[in-house]
């Protein structure tokens, strides 16, 4: 636990750094003086308002989503960076699939949410199947096939599912019926409530129920579980499905929920949430209720950084900046964690649950 | 569909356009070797994409371009030499970190320097000279392909020789591969393991930096947001798969970039132009599934050398 503690306040050190380098990146791109406006205009952009509550939960939504996906998949040691493409497979699913489907609309949009589940969990499928035939990491297949979806994405949505009387911008029909909005004039919809039920049952099942043990089990050391009767390749295989089919929930939801249509590039490249969900999931402790706050605080710098965007001009691709930092902080803060420990237990610890690290050893 | 595939042209442009991945893949291949799972070749290349753009623009120069890129190439492993070697930070999560750094500052920098956004390309920005081989421009149609490629990709295909000389026949590339392969043996027997480690990072770095260069200078000198679009990965996978026979990469580097030049001529030849988007990935996915099955024919040869 102390451990934990310690990575909490490095979390916290590293924060202040990120923040900190941010403001000197718009004081060098805006001048000095852009400061004080410029925190202004964050707070305006993130808490501002309802409507920029709103918008702050909006873009949280998919973040936890993806950042709970992530965390099953490291839970079990499995390093699959799949997010962005399972999200996007999801998405395309739901933008393709809505307008087809027919019924009352409550029936609309729980069978396009199927729908959006069930391609993500394909997709991730996929993602294992390649990586076990290639016999080439899971990590690095992941991150190939992550361009692959938002190519296939463009694709399908230009060649197929195109709507007809869009000119200009490539996008799918709009949905017959979208997920409610909670409060009206702004972007909090009835997804963010899907989102927290989401992330409670996977904390509960993760901590009160036997296969959330396995699960823990698993990626503690996978060679015991394995010896007690959990088979490595389908077990891998089930942990990579059910993260695939919360990301592309995520993805359904973004469609129901935001854009009401599958707008191409809107859900992919290097500024998806899906990369935020995945930084989510390696900040916050594994699996526990913290993601929710972590993913608010994540996306309100996003949406502060937008604000930012609109007065100073600074490009809110600032956001994907800070946070590489903060994760920088934290794995060195990790690092040093680690080695306090292992010098503290005197031999080697336990085997970190991930591919190919350095065997520290001072 | 088929002149396409004969032309020389096509094939010409396949040899530079391979020239990228190579340099980055062989700089990977360095860092993996000696025991650092470096997966941030992405984030590196694009830095040095940028780099070379705005010293060649500023310099109005491709010689101090291609210096900025290897600068910054070797800036960057610097930082991954200094966290994960030294401060035994996690490789991948500094990697991954780094890879996000680079597509995201990158734009802000493109933003900075020359208040523009999306793309940056002037004439000033010169691009890499393209040099002729006396007595094989003569030659029919090999002369067109062989011939007259940038400087970069004559360069790469005598790194290539060079490291697979290095690491096979030297003391110091036997060292390397030592430190990767067993660190606790190697260590024992007096290699000096995180010096080791953090050399091969640095020119690493530096040849992904020349990656960088060839792919921002090589063909049109321009610098656009997201232009590495997954190429550092696909060098990763094929550092993967060249395990160990390093000079599989040249071959390697070349099927996948036919991919990358055919996707881009696809539009000519009356194909959905889209498939340009899909196309390199999925031939990427493709040949490492050949690999595979090429290399498990091979297995008992392999596991006994």
């Amino acid at each position: 636990m102390s451990v934990d503690r310690r990575a909490t306040q490095i979390m916290a050190l590293a924060l202040l750094i990120g923040l900190a380098i941010a403001g000197a990146i718009i004081a060098a791109v805006g001048g000095g003086a852009s400061l004080p406006a410029a925190a202004a205009a964050f707070a305006e952009g993130a808490y501002g308002s309802g409507a920029s509550w709103g918008a702050t939960v909006a873009t949280a939504v998919p973040v936890l989503l993806t950042g709970i996906s992530a965390s099953i998949a490291f839970r079990a040691g499995v390093f699959n960076l799949g997010q962005p493409g399972m999200f996007v497979a999801g998405a395309v699913a739901a933008g393709a699939a809505a307008p087809m489907l027919a019924g009352p609309p409550v029936l609309n949009v729980l069978s396009t949410l199927v729908v959006a589940v069930t391609a993500g969990a394909l997709w991730a499928a996929l993602i294992t199947t390649l990586s076990r035939l290639t016999a080439v990491d899971v990590l690095v297949i992941s991150l190939i096939t992550n361009y692959l979806a938002d190519g296939l994405a463009t694709l399908l949505t230009t060649r197929v599912f195109r709507d007809p009387t869009a000119l200009g911008v490539i996008e799918t029909r709009l949905v017959p019926a979208r997920l409610p909005l909670l409060i009206e004039q702004s972007s909090f919809h009835a997804g963010a409530l899907l989102a927290v039920a989401v992330c409670v049952l996977y904390w509960w099942i993760l901590n009160h129920t036997s296969p959330g043990h396995r699960l823990r089990l698993y990626g503690h050391n996978p060679d015991f579980a394995a010896a007690s009767g959990t088979p490595r390749r389908r077990y891998e295989m089930h942990i990579t499905v059910v993260a695939g089919a919360v990301s592309g929930l995520a993805g359904g939801i973004q469609v129901l929920g935001v854009f009401l249509r599958y707008i191409d590039g809107s859900i992919g490249g290097s500024s998806s949430a899906a990369w935020t969900g995945m930084i989510l999931a390696i900040l916050a402790p594994l699996g526990s209720l913290l993601l929710i706050p972590g993913a608010l605080f994540l996306a309100s710098l996003q949406t502060g950084l937008l604000g930012v965007e609109r007065e100073i001009g600074v490009s809110s691709r600032l956001s994907l900046v800070v946070q590489a930092i903060v994760m920088i902080a934290v794995a060195w803060g990790r690092g040093r964690a680690m080695r306090a420990q292992r010098a503290g237990s005197a031999g080697d610890g336990a085997p970190v649950p991930q591919p190919q690290t350095e065997g520290a050893k001072s | 569909m088929i002149d396409l595939l004969t032309s020389a042209m096509i094939w010409g442009r396949t040899l530079d356009a391979g020239t990228s991945l190579l340099l980055v893949a062989l700089g990977g291949y360095l860092c993996v070797r000696s025991g650092v799972f470096n997966i941030a070749l992405e984030g590196t290349m694009i830095s040095s994409c940028f780099a070379a753009v705005a010293c060649s623009f500023w310099a109005v120069n491709w010689g101090f371009g291609v210096l900025g890129a290897v600068a910054t190439g070797v800036a960057v492993t610097a930082v991954l030499a200094v966290l994960c070697v030294y401060l035994q930070a996690d490789v991948l999560l500094v990697g991954l970190a780094v890879n996000l750094f680079g597509l995201g500052a990158t734009p802000l920098l493109l933003q900075w320097a020359f208040d523009i956004r999306g793309g940056f390309t002037s004439p000033e920005v010169r691009p890499l000279p393209h040099l002729d081989v006396p007595g094989v421009e003569a030659v029919p149609w090999l002369g067109d392909v062989v011939s007259g490629r940038s400087l970069l990709t004559y360069l790469a295909w005598l790194l290539t020789a060079a490291v697979t000389i290095w690491l096979g026949h030297t003391r110091s590339g036997m060292a390397l591969r030592a430190a990767g392969l067993r660190e606790e043996i190697a260590a024992a027997s007096g290699v000096p393991v995180r010096r080791i480690r953090a050399t091969a990072l640095l020119i690493g770095g530096a040849l992904m930096g020349l990656g960088g260069a060839q792919l921002a200078l090589g063909d049109v000198a321009q610098f656009s947001e997201g232009m590495t679009s997954g190429r550092g990965f696909v060098a990763l996978a094929m550092v993967l798969i060249a395990a160990r026979r390093v000079w599989t990469l040249l071959p390697l580097s070349i099927g996948f970039a036919v991919f990358d030049v055919v996707g881009l001529s696809l539009q000519s030849a009356g194909l959905w132009s889209e498939l340009t988007y899909v196309l390199p990935y999925a031939a990427a996915l493709a040949i490492l599934l050949l690999a595979r099955l090429w290399s498990r024919r091979r297995l008992p040869v392999t596991a006994s050398a």
